[in-house]
């Protein structure tokens, strides 16, 4: 009994001594993202990122629905009308990330795309440029990702290696980003640590064993924008052609990812 | 001599004339119908505008004032630009 109680004491103390130590050193916090695209259209959303030295989780917040309305816009050659859709399908796109897996949801027109994204290798440029976001001093990197050249912006005080959408990977918690046009450009703020946020990611990774790859989504949206066409087409006059994606389309900007100019 | 400046002057003129004209009628009207989407595209897109008015643009009131007009659909959807080809309008 005596030698129980000498073993199971020191046992029990140095148990406690790991667990708080542990938990002072868990960096865990939360931080607002705006996530703009500027290439066809100016395109905005908001994403909250929770995260923990083992994992992060960027969830869309602020969906923004709307009404259908039109614009009409003349140009020098003839007449463009544009049609504005609102949102009706409210499931928010995510990023999933546990530094060795990467999960994200995509919607692609009326269909929700669960991915399993590649592995990648994130071999960023350090650069010995800094500056202040917030109250955080920020290190300069880049890299080439799908087609683009980004600038990204990281800081050391929050030393976990996330950062918004899919980027990863830097010694610290990425704050910006952009490519070289502007065409992606990612801002944060209200930015929180510790205490005062609820460290927990929930996540129904049982989920996840139906993600499909990227090529299986890449092929997913082919089909969704044959699919919009053909729609359109069965509302034209009688006797007009059926309506097909121009995969050539010399003046249609490529989106953020550019699969086909991989770097 | 006199007689061969008058002709050339007016073979000139003439030619100016319809110079003009044909610059005009060179004209390219394009239209194109854009669907953009934030994230969704609603099932029941309006069809009015598949009946091209491209003739309700500069005054054009019948298919002899251009020689070219084509049109094209687009969809905008999450930055991303997917268009059809361009087609011949219709003569209306």
């Amino acid at each position: 009994m005596k030698l129980k109680k000498k073993i199971l004491t020191p046992l029990s103390i140095l148990f406690i001594i790991i667990s708080s130590w542990s938990q002072n050193n868990k960096t865990c916090g939360e931080v607002y993202y705006t996530h703009t695209i500027k290439i066809s259209k100016i395109v905005a959303n908001d994403f909250v990122m929770k995260f923990d030295n083992k994992q992060s989780y960027s969830e869309e917040v602020n969906i923004k629905t709307s009404g259908n309305s039109q614009e009409i816009e003349g140009s020098e050659r003839g007449t463009t009308r544009v049609y504005v859709i609102g949102r009706k399908n409210k499931s928010p796109n995510f990023f999933y990330n546990n530094k060795t897996e990467f999960y994200f949801n995509y919607l692609s027109f009326d269909e929700t795309l669960l991915v399993k994204e590649d592995k990648f290798e994130w071999n960023w440029a350090l650069h010995s440029e800094i500056k202040k976001i917030g109250k955080f001093t920020c290190q300069k990197a880049t890299i080439d990702f799908r087609g683009r050249s980004y600038t990204a912006w990281f800081t050391n005080e929050i030393p976990v290696p996330f950062g918004p959408w899919k980027f990863q990977g830097l010694s610290g918690l990425i704050l910006e980003v952009y490519d070289t046009d502007k065409a992606f450009h990612i801002t944060s703020s209200k930015i929180q640590i510790g205490e005062k946020v609820d460290c927990v990611i929930n996540i129904n990774k049982n989920s996840f064993k139906e993600a499909i790859s990227i090529t299986e989504y890449l092929n997913e949206i082919e089909k969704n924008v044959n699919a919009i066409f053909a729609k359109l087409s069965s509302k034209m006059p009688k006797g007009s052609k059926p309506l097909e994606w121009d995969k050539n389309c010399e003046d249609c900007p490529k989106g953020v990812e550019i699969f086909d100019e991989e770097k | 001599m006199k007689n061969i400046l008058l002709t050339l002057v007016l073979v000139l003129t003439v030619s100016f004339a319809f110079a003009g004209n044909e610059i005009e009628k060179a004209s390219v009207v394009e239209v194109e119908e854009t669907v953009f989407t934030t994230n969704e595209v609603n099932r029941t897109i309006s069809i009015e505008l598949l009946e091209v008015p491209f003739l309700e643009y500069n005054n054009l009131t019948s298919s002899t004032d251009y020689i070219s007009c084509r049109y094209r659909k687009c969809i905008i959807f999450n930055g991303e630009k997917y268009c059809t080809e361009w087609k011949p309008c219709k003569a209306l």
